[in-house]
């Protein structure tokens, strides 16, 4: 049964072969131009001053092969509707489960060795390529340092997505049972999974951790400084913005932005008017609000006592989450195996 | 009321047996209440017109479609229920499915693998015997060749009841007489029971000795396709002359001065009146279709 579900597959198998093969040489010839150019441009760049020059560039260097890497998740789509959807319906579209379905051997057994195969190349398939990805990309990454940013299309996570992609096209197969529809239903369901993780569900994966900080005002510069324990790296999810007595700003964002209302009173935006006068307006001009308006403003602004209370996922959070993500969609695969299984075999 | 009883209760036991067998889909009813039993060690046609249910119960049969509603056995068992189950039966298909991108030799070995009692050596020689080339993808075949390849792998089974849903309805008169030949060769060679749908009685007369006529998923007439041929009569007489005892009549047209009445003969035919001429397969098929089509399967009893 295992011959004949790897028969039917082969010429998947091939194509995908070819394909990572082609990616793969793209990956090898490049990657170490892109390792070079980290180990000569980047590290120790600061003491030559030209880091955010050097930066730019070489976050935007291979830009074909970089996006190609945000776009990985198709890897996971193809799977899906090309190896996943066909795995019953196709043979629904030939009628050939007929003939498959009066053998000696039972459907169980007939569809478990083809999702077997279909489910040991799936995984073989994103995994060789997310591994060639996150090998290639990592120099970039790093300079990057915003693991969470682009956590969909590195390390492990993308071998889950890519197995799920595969059991829900199977399992959707099975119970439309014609392999366009099958492949449509795919797409929108994969899609909609992915969305309740992404924007719902993985940010619990890991205990959010909460840091508090009073938002202060540098008489020397009028702007607000951020503190706590926040890293670039960091995954910030919400940011509350408090006064002394707890009532809490929706509308303040994270940058500070003053309203002139004329006669020297100005608005804090999203907090509310200042107590003290700001002589003179806000100024304009390249060199900013003179010493008196800077320090009337960073009076202002002190005098709400705000502070910020930031929910995160710290990047030490980052391996985690991808464990468990995994696992989640490893999981998920398996539940839809098994409901495929008991779908096609119910008397 | 005709109750139809098959396999007579006389000890023959029955390789297929439905009770109130129903299959509806979303909008139509496939098949509607439809109690059959097939006895074993026949070669038993199943004819009926296009709509009349017999894939429907075929698939049934083969374990391939679940029904609605009612009672299906196999050797006494569900259908497919189990391994053995699984093994005893072979089924060719309508259409008869093949994998287009295997060679045949890859449809062998895949019959090799999913059939425990598979008899490799049968399907090789029978293969030979058709002339096919056997690293031929299947997609590459005649309809005759195709139907004949699902046919190896019904048989290389080694099954002891054999399904075939229109296996030759597609197929040109030459494809089909020898696809009928190998059948009926390996039904004698292996002993196997087998059902045969068509809805062609030419193809049936030629294979088949028992005969289930079905429409509309009523069984109209089931029998011994000699006794059927027997106790079946065409009666020619004058349009006054009353039916003769003991004829049951199945089918009447008239002119105005004559009456001619196909009629299952319970007794003998004694009334000198009625020219009394004997009948085809074909004229028995035609004639319960016709009186099936008409909604009724209550005879008319004329005495």
């Amino acid at each position: 049964m295992i011959w004949f579900a790897w028969r039917q597959f082969r010429t998947q198998a091939l194509i995908a072969f070819v394909l990572l093969l082609a990616v793969g040489i793209a990956f090898l010839v490049t990657g170490p131009h892109v390792l070079h150019t980290y180990h000569t441009q980047i590290v120790g760049c600061s003491a030559r001053h030209d880091c955010t020059a050097v930066r730019g560039s070489f976050l935007s260097a291979y830009p074909f092969l970089q996006n190609l890497l945000t776009e990985s998740e198709l890897l996971a789509v193809v799977i899906g509707i090309f190896w996943g959807a066909p795995v019953v319906a196709r043979e629904f579209d030939t009628g050939t489960y007929r003939l498959a379905w009066t053998q000696s051997a039972s459907r169980a057994r007939w569809l478990s060795a083809k999702m077997l195969v279909g489910g040991i190349a799936t995984v073989i398939t994103a995994g060789v390529f997310t591994l060639m990805a996150t090998w290639w990309s990592s120099p970039i990454d790093r300079v990057r340092d915003q693991p969470f940013s682009l956590f969909d299309t590195r390390d492990i996570v993308p071998i889950g997505y890519a197995l799920f992609a595969f059991a829900l096209g199977v399992a959707l197969g099975a119970v439309v049972r014609r392999v366009i529809p099958a492949m449509v239903l795919t797409i929108a369901g994969f899609a909609a999974v992915r969305g309740l993780f992404n924007f719902v569900i993985r940010q619990h994966l890991a205990t959010i951790l909460h840091t508090s900080f009073s938002l202060t005002s540098p008489a020397t510069t009028g702007g607000i400084r951020i503190g706590g324990n926040i890293n670039p790296g960091d995954w910030i999810l919400t940011t509350v913005t408090k006064n002394g007595a707890g009532k809490v700003f929706p509308r303040f964002g994270n940058g500070i932005d003053f309203q002139p209302n004329g006669n020297g009173s100005v608005t804090l935006q999203g907090v509310g008017r200042c107590p003290n006068k700001i002589p003179g307006g806000l100024g304009t001009g390249r060199s900013g609000p003179p010493a008196a308006v800077r320090e009337a403003l960073s009076k202002c602004v002190n005098s709400f006592h705000l502070h910020q209370i930031v929910s995160y996922q710290p990047v030490s959070h980052y391996w985690g989450i991808q464990w468990l993500e995994l696992a989640s969609y490893v999981v998920l695969s398996a539940i839809l195996a098994v409901f495929s299984v008991w779908w096609i075999r119910r008397p | 009321m005709l109750s139809v009883h098959l396999g007579d209760g006389s000890g023959v036991s029955a390789v297929l047996e439905t009770e109130g067998l129903t299959k509806h889909y979303r909008a139509k009813t496939a098949l509607a209440d439809c109690t059959i039993t097939v006895p074993q060690g026949h070669v038993v046609g199943l004819v009926g017109p296009n709509g009349s249910g017999k894939s429907t119960l075929l698939n049934i049969a083969a374990g391939v479609l679940s029904p609605t509603s009612g009672s299906v056995r196999i050797f006494d068992a569900p259908p497919a229920s189990s391994q053995t189950q699984r093994e005893r039966v072979g089924f060719v298909a309508q259409d008869t499915p093949v994998y287009s991108g295997l060679s045949v030799r890859e449809h062998l070995r895949y019959g090799k693998h999913v059939n425990p009692k598979w008899d490799d050596e049968l399907a090789r020689r029978r293969i030979e015997q058709l002339g096919l080339n056997l690293s031929q993808r299947a997609g590459k075949l005649s309809g005759g060749q195709r139907a004949q390849l699902a046919l190896t792998l019904a048989i290389a089974k080694r099954p002891d009841f054999l399904l075939l849903d229109e296996p030759v309805a597609s197929l040109d008169p030459l494809a089909r007489r020898e696809f009928l030949q190998i059948l009926m060769e390996t039904v004698a060679e292996h002993e196997v029971s087998v059902l045969l749908s068509s809805h062609l009685v030419a193809d049936i007369e030629r294979v088949c000795d028992y005969l289930v006529v079905l429409v509309a998923s009523r069984v109209q007439v089931a029998g011994d396709v000699e006794d059927l041929l027997a106790s079946h009569h065409r009666l020619i007489g004058p349009r006054d002359a009353s039916v003769p005892d003991g004829q049951v009549v199945i089918e009447s047209s008239y002119t105005e001065r004559q009456s001619t009445l196909f009629v299952r003969s319970d007794g003998p035919i004694t009334d000198s009146r009625w020219i009394v001429e004997a009948v085809n397969l074909e004229d028995v098929v035609l004639a319960y279709m016709g009186q099936g089509r008409m909604g009724s399967s209550d005879h008319q009893e004329f005495s």
